[in-house]
């Protein structure tokens, strides 16, 4: 989603796709993380928002995201009149369109590719947990996987280099649980999918179809969708449910899920409560630590927070999901 | 042992609940303990537990029927055990049911798995149906499970007439599971020789009655691993046993508390071993 213009010190960020303010600070941080400038320059960054709405709020934390990373936020590209008003009064310089509209569209894919090529080489040690993003303060502090899940681990699990190994993307191993039938109580009618593909799938999240089920989905059930997974009920151990897109459950996910199944890194999976066996997004597979027999500490039966598990800086965390970011 | 081919052992019982995934995990643990390289296989295909057993549910990715249907390849599928690296496991796969697995690939699966293992462990599901027969069809060996229940014996008697009927059967043996001295002598449990005279069976070992195998289970470690645990001591010595060694059986009339503990220390009265 990011371009870098050869001629001046100036980067085009293109975040006029995502869903909203929360994916486009992902999506900036995983570009401003990557991009590596080198010493002594001002880089100016131009973002174009397209028709999302960012608040004036939003546009002050990306300006400090990208300071931090030794450039700044220059120029807006706005469609919306709210989202303008806000670049504007963080002193921006706003715009409706980027100049060369067409031509872009092309170049955003190939940098996209890009962009998450540079995040998979970057190797973040195991177990730090706040980056640029979590103390942003968009969504309270990152939590990697297994800290999470409030039955007494010690040890931060997300992310087992061992364990990761065959499940990375290479040409003979064929992708992870894609390509068997529906097997549950609900009919569901979906497209085979057959293999990961990089992240340049065209069905950006709000061009994917939605899948609502009613139910608890109990051990052996398999649920797969190409396009959004809405669950309204339990998701029990032993079940697995995988979508290309997001994944929502309103209630408490303990099989395997699997968001982002075509490959979408961006995409993420929440519930009132995880307590996942495994969770997968993308081609990233975080497990739950060891050691589950723990019973839990009194003070966890308190009101849920509910959760989203995503990719941080290339490991699957959970966050706690706070409304109206 | 690295030379020849693996030795590949079914755990089987025919009656449910009798202990057949509780043994594989536990004699597979034994084994690999002693350094043997060990591979099990669960194929109990719709209701795995193994994994479960051996606390390695959360680090599943593909199983069984991924290997057959070419979804992977076979040393991906294998799980390691988080202690023993030696020690690894083929997990069936929960939302298929029995059908998914056909006896040649199973067969092919054993056969490439035991070029790199001394011993192949296959936890067989219960009943007497295709499950079984695709548990059996690679192995030369099996354990046959019983608990000391006049159900359970009836059972594993059709199962030992079934295993007796397979040609490429060379050897099998009983493991008489759930034993509780006190009843047996009081004449209120089938004793061991009550159930051996029934299935004119060679018995390989008797595993008493331990609360401790629950929390095992539900631990996902396998009781073979606790050193003071009786029933431990007698998986060990089954596992010894299945790897050829002549381990005398275990005297379970011997309480198992700290006064034992006493008296073993001072020779008075030791307990076999």
């Amino acid at each position: 989603m990011a371009r870098t213009k050869d001629t001046e010190r100036v980067m085009l960020v293109d975040v006029s796709n995502v869903a909203n303010s929360a994916q486009a600070l992902r999506v900036l941080e995983s570009f401003v993380s990557t991009m590596n400038l080198p010493d002594g320059g001002d880089y100016a960054v131009e973002l174009n928002c397209g028709g999302l709405l960012l608040t004036p709020k939003v546009f002050s934390k990306i300006s400090k995201l990208i300071r931090q990373h030794g450039a700044h936020l220059e120029t807006v590209y706005a469609l919306l009149p709210q989202t303008q008003q806000a670049a504007l009064d963080n002193g921006l310089f706003v715009r409706e369109k980027p100049a060369e509209a067409k031509a872009f569209k092309v170049m955003t894919k190939l940098n996209s590719q890009q962009c998450v090529a540079m995040s998979q080489a970057q190797s973040q040690p195991v177990g730090q947990a706040t980056g640029t993003y979590g103390t942003s303060g968009a969504l309270g502090p990152s939590l990697p996987f297994g800290d999470t899940m409030s039955l007494g681990m010690d040890a931060i699990d997300a992310l087992d280099r061992e364990f990761l190994t065959p499940m990375r993307q290479s040409e003979d191993d064929p992708a992870p649980m894609l390509d068997s039938e529906v097997v549950s109580p609900f009919l569901v009618e979906q497209d085979e999918v057959k293999k990961i593909e990089t992240f340049e799938s065209d069905s950006f999240p709000q061009e994917r179809p939605t899948l609502y089920l009613e139910g608890t989905l109990r051990s052996g059930q398999v649920i797969r969708y190409d396009g959004n997974l809405v669950i309204v009920g339990d998701v029990h151990g032993g079940s697995e449910i995988a979508a290309s897109g997001n994944i929502m459950i309103w209630g408490e996910l303990r099989g395997v899920a699997h968001a982002g199944a075509k490959g979408d890194r961006y995409a993420e999976i929440r519930a009132l409560k995880i307590e996942a066996v495994q969770l997968r997004v993308g081609d990233v597979i975080a497990r739950r630590p060891d050691r589950i027999f723990n019973h839990k500490p009194d003070e966890d039966k308190s009101i849920p927070m509910p959760e989203v598990a995503r990719i941080s800086e290339g490991e699957i965390k959970i966050f706690n999901d706070v409304i109206g970011r | 042992m690295t030379n020849k081919e693996g030795r590949v052992i079914v755990i089987t019982s025919g009656k449910g609940g009798v202990g057949k995934t509780t043994a594989s995990a536990n004699i597979a643990t034994g084994l690999a303990r002693m350094g043997y390289k060990v591979a099990m296989i669960d194929t109990d295909i719709g209701l795995r537990n193994l994994d479960i057993l051996m606390g390695l549910e959360n680090r599943i990715v593909y199983n069984l029927i991924d290997v057959i249907e070419g979804r992977c390849k076979l040393h991906q599928a294998l799980v390691k055990d988080k202690r023993l690296p030696n020690l690894s496991l083929l997990p069936a796969a929960q939302t298929r049911d029995k059908s998914a697995l056909q006896q040649d690939m199973m067969l092919k699966v054993c056969d490439e798995l035991k070029q790199d293992m001394d011993f192949v462990i296959v936890d067989s599901p219960a009943g007497i149906e295709q499950g079984f027969q695709n548990a059996v069809v690679a192995a030369s060996e099996a354990i046959v499970v019983v608990t000391p229940e006049m159900s359970s014996v009836r059972d594993a008697d059709r199962i030992i007439g079934l295993l007796e009927a397979k040609e490429e059967m060379i050897n099998y043996k009983l493991v008489i599971n759930r034993v509780r001295p006190g009843m047996m002598k009081s004449n209120d449990m089938m004793d061991i020789d009550d159930v051996l005279d029934i299935l004119s069976i060679k018995l390989l070992g008797i595993v008493p009655e331990d609360q401790d195998i629950i929390i095992s289970t539900n631990k996902g470690e396998p009781i073979v691993s606790v050193d003071d645990s009786l029933a431990g001591q007698a998986y060990r010595n089954i596992a010894r046993r299945v790897a050829g060694e002549d381990v005398p059986y275990l005297d379970l009339d011997a309480p198992a508390s700290w006064m034992d503990k006493v008296k073993d220390f001072f020779g008075k009265k030791s307990r076999t071993a």
